[in-house]
């Protein structure tokens, strides 16, 4: 399973510093390569991609040649021709980087190109590892994906902490770093990922975020610290799914 | 027959309590809670009355239960709350007197059989067409209560209110001498003016409720007028300031070629250093992003985030805009979309405010039929809870100003197609909300 790997960037130096970087992750973390592509021609790269034999990874400088939004229109070309492939936007100042282009081209994170040097590498090596493991593992698995005429919502399946109705018809999703609210019944989410656990009326909870169950209290505690509400109704059988892992 | 009769009463129990918390404003109701009380106002009422055998009770009784339970259910003035009380209490009885009336006649000129239950049969149906046609118009009944206060036609129809009740008083057989008096004088007399005097009433308060509204809506329009030319205004001082800074800095460069020809590096460098100095101070990096809002084609919804942007530069706060595309409609009602983002905008500015390198940014588009307004902030506060934040008095401010959020939320929920994302990261909250196009 080999690996193809494109690097966007006008500038030489910026160019061969981040393809160097590239090869050396790839050897730490026996990462096989088909190869990295270096080039500062938006239409080389595109022709190029019709040679792969395995979806690629993309890291695009959006400042390409002083034209600000060039990176953004690259990721569109290569997004008519490759739906699947990896897009990673490099630039100057993270901070500031349009969130519009990461949502308009599925694009899976932004870079920032002046940080320091472990940081910068760590960065890089995140998407790569990000990206072998993609291949390797099916996306439902990975994800919790809800998609239906009110909403889209697609999370990484480990941050997902519990989901609670909030209201008639109105729930909560809560991840490690979020709060997502929105349309939708807690029967519809059991039904996504058997992973979820109904411990109450008005509560699901992740099987895999389960810390301890204080049986007293009539509640889970998380491994980030909160706490679920368990039912008594449904005590005796969440125990019992718990034992099953 | 007594079935009847007893539904009747509970059916006037539940409609006099139901329209008069209409009017109050309340739409979303606890069925069983007001099932309940309707029963224990019509127990203590009817034992009352059997008891003292004081007609006038009923309307006394009702008229003291209502207003405590106005008191109860939400905090309106109390001039208000009598008025809804009268207004409500009036209006159903007389209604619910006159379609018994018509029911009877028709009834009765029809060759139908008549029975010894037929009129507590008849009583019963015209209470329950009414209790239909209540819930009907019950958006209406909430909106004529809302708008009504605000009305010119106040004054007229609380008098008229008033006079309604009296009679209504006078002509429900009363025990008390005085008033009983007036009774055998006048019941006639009074029914007829009593039902010409409602139908009035009622006219009075569509009226007043629809130029009430009208006049508001007016005012909303005028105001948002204002914004707009105050941004115009804005826009034109801002192309002005950018013609001057040209015209500077081709100066500037002009005497920097000058000074190349010549070969003289002092006066390179001097003329260097006089570009960049002037360059920072008269174009404003806020001035730059106000004119991405360019994109943005609903005019409200530009000079709103115009003048939110003035604020953050006034406080020093770094704001970036990211509008890629042209807006030209909004995927939620103009009114709530503004509410929406304002709060969020406003949020993010005093939460920004409190972090070392205060920064927020815009982001509006749409991908795929999803309408996406994301506004990031910077951040001081690791330790908030998500779900905290929304409760309605929460602030991480200290004191109960935390209301904000919360009306957000609750717009939010509204929409099916909308879904709100908050997330807290290190260094910064983001607020999106993204809303479903189908």
């Amino acid at each position: 399973m080999l690996l193809s790997i494109f690097i966007l960037e006008d500038q030489v130096i910026q160019a061969e510093y981040m393809k160097r970087l590239v090869e050396s992750i790839c050897s730490e973390q026996h990462i096989p390569y088909q190869f990295i592509h270096v080039t500062s021609r938006p239409t080389e790269l595109l022709e190029k991609i019709s040679q792969c034999t395995y979806t690629p990874i993309y890291f695009l400088d959006i400042e390409i040649k002083n034209e600000t939004r060039k990176g953004l229109e690259v990721a569109q070309q290569i997004r008519k021709i490759d739906d699947h492939g990896i897009i990673v936007f490099v630039t100057t100042h993270t901070e500031f980087a349009p969130i519009s282009y990461q949502y308009m081209v599925s694009a899976l994170t932004f870079i920032d190109k002046q940080a320091e040097q472990s940081i910068y590498k760590e960065n890089i090596a995140l998407c790569l590892d990000y990206y072998a493991k993609r291949n390797k593992q099916h996306e439902v698995e990975q994800y919790f994906i809800v998609e239906n005429e009110y909403t889209t919502l697609k999370v990484p399946f480990h941050s997902v902490e519990y989901i609670m109705t909030d209201a008639p018809h109105r729930l909560q999703l809560v991840t490690t770093k979020q709060l997502i609210q929105y349309y939708g019944t807690l029967k519809e989410m059991e039904q996504i990922d058997s992973r979820l656990i109904r411990c109450h009326k008005s509560y699901l909870v992740n099987l895999n975020q389960i810390k301890a169950i204080n049986h007293k209290e009539q509640c889970i505690e998380l491994k980030s610290g909160k706490y679920v509400p368990v039912s008594r109704r449904l005590m005796s059988s969440l125990k019992l799914k718990l034992k099953e892992d | 027959m007594l079935l009847f009769s007893f539904i009747s009463l509970l059916g006037i129990g539940l409609c006099h309590i139901y329209l008069y918390i209409l009017l109050l404003g309340q739409r979303v109701l606890n069925w069983v809670a007001i099932t309940t009380i309707s029963l224990f106002f019509i127990i203590t009422l009817t034992l009352s009355v059997s008891l003292t055998s004081f007609p006038e009770l009923n309307f006394i009784i009702l008229f003291i239960f209502l207003l405590l339970l106005g008191r109860f259910y939400k905090q309106v003035p109390l001039q208000h709350n009598i008025l809804f009380t009268l207004l409500s209490i009036t209006s159903f009885t007389v209604l619910k007197n006159g379609l018994f009336s018509i029911l009877l006649m028709t009834y009765f000129s029809s060759s139908a059989s008549v029975y010894i239950w037929t009129s507590h049969l008849l009583q019963m149906v015209s209470v329950i067409i009414l209790a239909v046609i209540i819930y009907l118009a019950r958006s209406y009944i909430s909106d004529i209560g809302r708008y009504v206060v605000k009305s010119r036609w106040y004054m007229p129809t609380y008098a008229i209110t008033i006079f309604c009740s009296l009679l209504l008083l006078i002509i429900n057989y009363p025990k008390n001498p005085w008033l009983a008096g007036l009774h055998n004088t006048f019941a006639s007399t009074f029914s007829n003016i009593l039902f010409i005097a409602t139908i009035v009433l009622l006219l009075m308060l569509i009226l007043g409720t629809v130029m009430s509204k009208e006049r508001l809506l007016d005012k909303l329009e005028q105001e948002q007028q204002e914004q707009l030319v105050a941004y115009v205004k804005k826009l034109e001082y801002m192309h002005d300031e950018l013609i001057t800074f040209r015209h500077d800095y081709l100066n500037l460069l002009l005497s920097l070629e000058h000074a190349i020809r010549e070969e003289d590096m002092e006066q390179i460098k001097q003329s260097y250093y006089e570009v960049l100095a002037p360059t920072g101070v008269s174009l404003n990096h806020i001035q730059i992003e106000q004119t991405k809002l360019s994109h943005i084609e609903v005019v409200e919804l530009k000079s709103l985030i115009s003048v939110k942007l003035l604020h953050a530069e006034r406080q020093q706060i770094e704001v970036q805009i990211d509008i890629p595309q042209k807006i030209t409609t909004l995927p939620l009602p103009l009114a709530t979309y503004l509410r929406i983002a304002s709060i969020f905008i406003d949020n993010a500015i005093e939460g920004a405010l409190q972090s070392s390198r205060p920064s927020i940014q815009i982001s509006l588009f749409e991908v795929n039929h999803n309408h996406y307004f994301i506004i990031k902030n910077s951040l001081n506060h690791l330790h908030i809870d998500l779900q905290q934040l929304y409760k309605k008095d929460y602030s991480h401010k200290g004191d109960s100003r935390g209301i904000g959020l919360y009306s957000a939320q609750r717009l939010i929920k509204k929409y099916a197609h909308a879904t709100l994302m908050t997330e807290l990261e290190e260094a910064y909250f983001k607020q999106e909300l993204c809303v479903k196009n189908n």
